[in-house]
């Protein structure tokens, strides 16, 4: 056994450990100790500068959790835009990734996952300025709406430009997670269920839909946990007008320099994170039990 | 698989015109980008005219040129330290048992769960305090720990396929362990070291939420530079800039795909 050969060799530290330790060197000590510095920095009163075991305080996260402002303005702000757009990405990738799932041609498919997936190689940046030469004012898109008769829409900048942002960075990921669902359905579970003469909506709801909704609640909460925490889209879509905690917590740091805030909102911005993945998983576990 | 709905369904039809016209959706913001770049004054889709002439203008800008080399250089150090680093831990996780395996792993998966802006602002605020600041180290140090858990999974699933009883043999028969490892079991796993490594670089290349914090107007890696640029200007120079990044991303992403295949990354 290699392991007992090692151990010969290096005496007293167990080859596993050996091997473990640069890992948990930048885990613990380069990842760890500035999340804890960051946590200190969250407790820490406001005015004072932080020290390593200093004075405690919950007024940072109180200021946040209890002043009508932020709760509405930007945590609400921040559930809310990503909430629609990942409806959205869900109302588009859903059907989008049914569609490649069952694409015959596996050559044709491959293309298909290669260009919805191509965008997510792609920085964030460069995305969001795509989308921008979209949105303009000037741009295709208001024109193709006013050629249709609709009245000047104003899609950057703004609410909108936000959720439609989010929504395109939303989708490849969608569509990826959701075509691994679909391609696991049971083809002679389909097959009997039309032989035995189901129509396609009874057979959507009674089949497709229910083997296919543990992934979209998996695939939605991945999305969600994506938007709540962006920074790009806000900033140059919604041109810093729509206040979500991902570009606010850089703002409040690095622009208005209130770095004991900032930390506060990372960490509320995390618990919200964990939060939505835990009752995901934990509904997702249970549903499977009853099952 | 078989198709699930039945031959000349009208529901199909609609289905295979909804599905592609997303597609090209989701790729046109890119096609426009590349399109916009060739406006010969100002950056309008459709284009006005063609010119090459801010490719000419990005290549000799003194900032692009920087922020793309930094971009490279931190991306290259990133994907070496995070492929190195995860080498070993896989070695560790997949060849020894010791308890608390499933704690550990999920816990160097952890950077994954983590919104990238709070580590950001969590390693600049260390960096400080450590007095390094907004440093070549600091960033490579953040982009490490984003990019590790990704030639950890490559890696992890290449070890698991190799059989230890020939690097058992190697070493019985007085190979040092280490050297067994590397002549028997490495070239193995060459491929999810590599495509790992590849992996990191490019998480590496696209980062810009966790790069924000430790750059500096004269210190920027590219995405962080192109946002800066986005935020006051608008001419095609940055839509040739931004081009000229596509085509080295796709790059790579002909290189993962021969690799290990294109789902790694979203998996």
């Amino acid at each position: 056994m290699s392991a007992a050969a090692t151990t010969a060799r290096l005496p007293r530290i167990a080859p596993q450990w050996l091997l473990l330790a640069p890992a948990g060197l930048l885990l613990g000590g380069l990842f760890g100790f500035p999340l804890a510095w960051l946590a200190q920095f969250s407790l820490t009163p406001p005015g004072t500068q932080p020290a390593l075991l200093g004075p405690v305080t919950l007024d940072n996260y109180a200021r946040f959790l209890g002043d009508a402002f932020y709760l509405e303005r930007i945590l609400w702000t921040t559930i809310r835009v990503s909430l629609l757009s990942c409806a959205i990405a869900v109302a588009i990738g859903y059907p989008l990734a049914f569609w490649v799932a069952q694409t015959r041609s596996q050559k044709l498919k491959a293309a298909l996952i290669a260009a919805i997936v191509c965008p997510l190689w792609l920085n964030t940046v460069i995305r969001a300025f795509g989308v921008m030469l979209l949105l303009f004012d000037n741009g295709p898109v208001v024109a193709l709406a006013e050629g249709v008769g609709l009245p000047p829409l104003q899609l950057l900048y703004n609410e909108t430009g936000v959720v439609i942002g989010l929504a395109y960075l939303a989708i490849p990921f969608f569509v990826i997670a959701m075509i691994g669902v679909i391609e696991q359905i049971d083809a002679r579970q389909v097959e009997a269920a039309y032989s035995l003469g189901a129509s396609g909506p009874y057979m959507f709801r009674r089949v497709i839909l229910p083997a296919t909704l543990p992934g979209v609640l998996n695939g939605f909460v991945l999305i969600f946990c994506i938007s709540i925490a962006s920074f790009a889209i806000p900033q140059l879509l919604g041109g810093g007008k729509v206040p979500m905690l991902g570009m606010l917590i850089y703002r409040t740091a690095n622009v208005s320099g209130n770095v004991a805030f900032a930390s506060a909102m990372s960490f509320i911005l995390l618990a919200a994170t964990i939060l939505s993945l835990s009752v995901v998983t934990i509904a997702l576990k249970r549903a499977a039990a009853r099952r | 698989m078989a198709a699930f709905r039945k031959p000349r369904d009208p529901g199909r039809l609609a289905l295979s015109a909804f599905g592609a016209f997303w597609v090209l959706v989701m790729v046109a913001p890119i096609l426009v980008i590349v399109a916009a770049s060739f406006n010969p004054r100002h950056i309008v889709f459709p284009p006005e005219g063609f010119t090459l002439a801010w490719y000419g203008k990005a290549l000799g800008s003194e900032n692009f040129v920087r922020a793309f080399l930094l971009s490279v250089k931190i991306g290259v150090v990133a994907a070496a330290a995070s492929a190195a680093v995860a080498l070993c831990a896989a070695v560790a996780i997949v060849r020894y048992p010791f308890r608390g395996k499933e704690a550990i792993v999920q816990a160097l998966m952890s950077p994954l769960l983590i919104p990238t802006v709070v580590i950001g602002l969590a390693i600049y605020q260390a960096a400080i305090m450590v007095g390094i600041g907004r440093s070549f180290l600091a960033l490579v140090i953040g982009h490490v720990i984003i990019a590790f858990p990704f030639p950890l999974r490559t890696i992890m699933a290449n070890l698991q396929g190799t059989d230890p009883s020939l690097e058992e043999a190697a070493i019985m028969l007085g190979e040092h362990p280490v050297r067994a490892f590397f002549k028997v079991t490495f070239p193995q796993v060459r491929m999810g070291v590599a495509g790992g490594a590849l992996l990191s670089f490019i998480v590496s290349w696209n980062n810009y939420p966790l790069s924000i914090f430790l750059s500096t107007p004269e210190f920027a890696p590219l995405p962080v530079e192109i946002f800066f640029y986005l935020q006051w200007q608008f001419e095609p120079l940055i839509a040739a800039v931004s081009s000229i990044t596509i085509v080295f991303s796709i790059l790579l992403i002909f290189a993962v795909e021969r690799m290990i295949g294109l789902s790694a990354f979203t998996r």
